[in-house]
């Protein structure tokens, strides 16, 4: 039991040590899945509205959703970007928050 | 392609103390079938946790789940700082040379509980007795403190380290999927059209799924914290693992109590 224990402690506190290899980027993509006659859903038939590529040394990247007007100019779905945009702020929020609990960790255990 | 073992988390419209995960999800049994494709491009075939929300189509019946969701979560994490401010009182008092005398805590209080366990001192005051009885007690509190703390553990491996799915349904019929790497990268395929209030919703939904995962990190790093200066106490020589399972166990007497106190106080101050 205890070793079986100390595998799990291992295995996680691993996992947690990995994170710091893979936060170099963090990429947020909003995609969008129709309904078919049935009302069913197939999620592996997602098409994408949008993507936004965060690099850790300041760099971004962004795929904004745009509709060809009747004059073949391009314009922004706003709507569909507010969705997207809001989706991008949870990530930032949640890498923040992750950041935090791991800075949090490691000087409990200083202390 | 489904993921290749998943572990279910499912909202509770009614926050609970007993609730498997922060008053908040309740774990429901692995299952081999899944209703649509859980295909969401680079997210596949992989371990994953499951967070449904399943809300009922009554716009205002489901904010209130959300509501409640929410100030549950809220609630778990005060009193995750609670027990790790209990816990360094309790760690202090020990390195300023304070006596650990029991009855100085209250009897069955977590305090009291956590230095029984360890085998610093019996309830009531006297040194750990090596009576039979008294031993077999503390064998089966340990083993049950062990057995929840790998379940712990095992939950944290699934939280952690792999994918989150996050599922908004509306009375049970699917409208919305994230798939959450543990590092942040994030997919989200809705059923079109979405509407704000869904919008809403789900980033709700993903929010309490994302902030329970780091809740399952900040415990993980209260309790081995609290275990590394637990050892100490500890005179057997697999002190560090007798530690853990014993730093679980406080965190989670600790905001049991702090729950408890917290509901108590609604109910007054609602009259």
């Amino acid at each position: 039991m205890a070793n079986d224990l100390e595998n799990s402690i291992r295995s996680a506190a691993e996992k947690i040590a990995a994170y710091v290899d893979n936060i170099a980027t963090m990429t947020v993509e909003t995609k969008y899945v129709k309904i078919d006659a049935k009302g069913d859903t197939d999620f592996s038939q997602a098409k994408p509205i949008a993507r936004t590529v965060i690099r850790i040394d300041g760099d971004s990247e962004a795929i904004l959703p745009v509709r060809v007007g009747e004059d073949g100019a391009l314009a922004v779905d706003a709507d569909l970007l507010d969705l997207h945009n809001q989706n991008v702020v949870t990530a930032i929020d949640y890498r923040a928050q992750l950041l935090n609990a791991l800075i949090g960790m490691l000087k409990s255990t200083s202390r | 392609m489904p993921p290749s073992a998943t572990n279910t988390y499912v909202l509770l419209g009614n926050p609970s103390q007993e609730a498997d995960l922060f008053g908040v999800w309740r774990a429901e049994p692995d299952s081999a079938e899944t209703p649509v494709s859980f295909d969401l491009g680079s997210a596949t075939g992989l371990e994953a946790a499951v967070f449904v929300c399943d809300l009922p189509a009554n716009q205002e019946q489901a904010n209130t789940d959300i509501n409640r969701a929410e100030a549950a979560l809220q609630a778990s994490l005060i009193s995750l700082g609670v027990a790790q401010a209990r816990l360094d009182s309790l760690l202090r008092s020990q390195a300023d040379g304070i006596s650990f005398s029991i009855p100085s805590y209250a009897p069955g209080s977590p305090e009291s509980q956590l230095l029984s366990l360890l085998g610093a001192q019996e309830p009531g005051g006297e040194w750990e007795s090596a009576s039979f009885e008294a031993g077999e007690l503390k064998f089966s509190q340990w083993k049950k403190a062990t057995d929840e703390f790998q379940e712990f553990i095992h939950r944290l491996n699934q939280i952690v380290g792999h994918f989150a799915w996050v599922e908004t349904q509306i009375s049970s019929r699917l409208m919305v999927r994230s798939s959450v790497s543990w590092t942040g990268n994030l997919e989200t395929a809705w059923n079109i059209p979405p509407t704000s209030e869904l919008a809403i919703l789900h980033q709700r939904a993903l929010k309490l799924a994302l902030t329970s995962r780091n809740a399952m990190l900040r415990a993980f790093g209260i309790i081995s914290a609290g275990a590394v200066k637990l050892t100490a106490l500890v005179a057997s020589p697999a002190g560090a693992i007798l530690a853990l399972p014993a730093a679980w166990k406080f965190v989670r007497q600790v905001q049991a109590e702090t729950a408890r106190y917290t509901s108590i106080k609604e109910e007054i101050s609602h009259g």
